[in-house]
């Protein structure tokens, strides 16, 4: 079930969609699927488009990987976002170029036969199906100012943690990204699923129930005039999913 | 009831009559309203439009669009029997002529149920594109309502970026097409290939326009 609602706040606003997400199913592998979420930061220009390369580099590189385990995968995600920065980062290179298109999350979900492994830059949520369909939400890492991994790269930016250097090429290879990991074993829930922080909205309101049930059957069409119905039944106070949603379950 | 546990008075009749919400399987869906003269003087095209509209709803069914198109089929001669909006593949490709023509009855109630039926899906949270066309080889010789109301409820199905289609068969239902409002009028000759196509015309352009991200409205037929 893949949704990808653009929030009412980048609709009211003309603001682009900014969330990116895809699954892959891998053949040949010890990983059944990989579900990775992107999302773009809100008060970014383009996010979505430095999200959208990422997603597709990450992607192909998936398609030709074999025998992967889950470190190789989050090492590819690393090794793919460096491709990206090596193709934007020269000498005449403007910081702002990152801010402006390169400041999203990533969120992978990676399933093998026995677990879910959950690795994490940034916020976003993670969705629990019990064995007995109980659906439970965790939010992760909520925050205003998540770690964006384009920050290493940014030494004027308030972000960012490391000593400053005027010698951006010489940083790339060199940077840790940190990861936020997680792993479930499969006998403990029927399915776990990754979402995007625009999620939040629905977490104790009347329409959680609702939500909860059309997301055990796995309706997405349903799911999706849901949302939409929400949205504008909200519409006085500005919709309901103000911020860009994605699910993956 | 719907899907989402919210009961909502009233809509249970529509959905009745249409597909209801929950039995869609896309969030997005294209109405297609086709109303289909069935005057007597269709009388000597009977077979071949039986044909033409088996044609019509396989090319549709065969679309990668298949799920998002719902038809509306409404059979005008003397009677004006109008039916839901359904899936493709519960389209009845029967025809038999007979009778007079109730044109602007045929626009003015049709319109009425496209209205309705798409007020309810959009409150539903469903994202929905229009089209609304007439195959027709007359004049109008029967209707309860004038011309003025007819022409006055094209403008709202045009005002509201709702496509209009008006195939003459011959040509002499052109100048009334026009004068209606229709904006995208197309006249075919009044042969039996000719009918075939016309009917083809419709099934490639209601799919082109379900592939289009906004109604084609003034680009309607596709040749």
């Amino acid at each position: 079930m893949f949704i990808n609602k653009m929030g009412t706040y980048h609709s009211s606003y003309g603001i682009n969609n900014q969330d990116v997400g895809f699954t892959i199913e891998m053949k040949d592998s010890n990983v059944n699927r990989v579900s990775v979420i992107l999302d773009g930061c809100s008060e970014a220009l383009h996010p979505d488009v430095g999200a959208g390369v990422f997603a597709l580099l990450f992607k192909s590189m998936l398609q030709e990987m074999e025998h992967v385990s889950f470190d190789k995968i989050v090492n590819a995600a690393i090794g793919c976002f460096r491709h990206v920065m090596e193709n934007v980062i020269n000498d005449e290179f403007d910081p702002s170029i990152l801010e402006d298109y390169m400041l999203f999350t990533l969120f992978i979900l990676v399933e093998d036969d026995t677990s879910w492994r959950v690795a994490i830059i940034g916020d976003g949520c993670l969705i629990f199906q019990g064995n007995e369909n109980k659906i439970s939400i965790l939010p992760i890492n909520h925050s205003e100012t998540p770690p964006y991994m384009a920050y290493q790269y940014i030494p004027t930016c308030k972000a960012y943690t490391d000593e400053p250097s005027d010698v951006f090429m010489s940083m790339l290879g060199s940077l840790t990204f940190t990861f936020n990991k997680m792993f479930y074993k499969k006998n403990d829930f029927k399915a776990i699923g990754i979402a995007s922080d625009g999620l939040m909205a629905i977490i104790g309101s009347n329409e959680e129930e609702i939500f909860k049930q059309l997301l055990v059957a796995r309706n997405e069409a349903g799911m999706k005039r849901f949302i939409n119905k929400l949205n504008l039944e909200n519409n006085e106070r500005g919709g309901f999913f103000k911020d860009d949603v994605t699910v993956i379950i | 009831m719907q899907s989402n546990g919210i009961k909502v008075d009233g809509m249970d009749e529509i959905d009745a009559q249409n597909t209801p919400v929950d039995d869609l399987e896309t969030e997005d869906v294209n109405l297609f309203f086709l109303g289909i003269d069935q005057s007597g003087s269709m009388d000597m095209f009977q077979s071949e439009m039986r044909k033409a509209l088996v044609d019509f709803k396989r090319a549709i069914e065969n679309s990668k669009e298949a799920q998002k198109i719902l038809v509306a089929r409404a059979n005008f001669s003397t009677r004006l029997a109008i039916g839901g909006y359904k899936k493709i593949g519960e389209l009845d490709v029967d025809y038999q002529s007979n009778g007079m023509t109730v044109l602007y009855d045929t626009i003015i109630e049709g319109t009425d149920k496209l209205f309705v039926y798409m007020e309810h899906l959009k409150q539903q949270g469903v994202r929905v594109k229009a089209a609304f066309a007439l195959f027709s080889d007359g004049l109008d010789t029967a209707s309860n309502h004038t011309c003025y109301a007819a022409k006055d409820t094209v403008k709202k199905l045009n005002d509201r970026e709702i496509v209009t289609a008006f195939i003459s068969f011959g040509p002499e239902a052109m100048q009334e097409a026009n004068d209606l409002g229709f904006k995208n009028v197309l006249e075919v000759g009044r042969t039996d290939s000719e009918l075939r196509r016309a009917l083809n015309v419709l099934s490639k352009s209601a799919i082109s326009n379900s592939k289009s991200v906004v109604n084609k409205t003034g680009d309607f037929f596709e040749q």
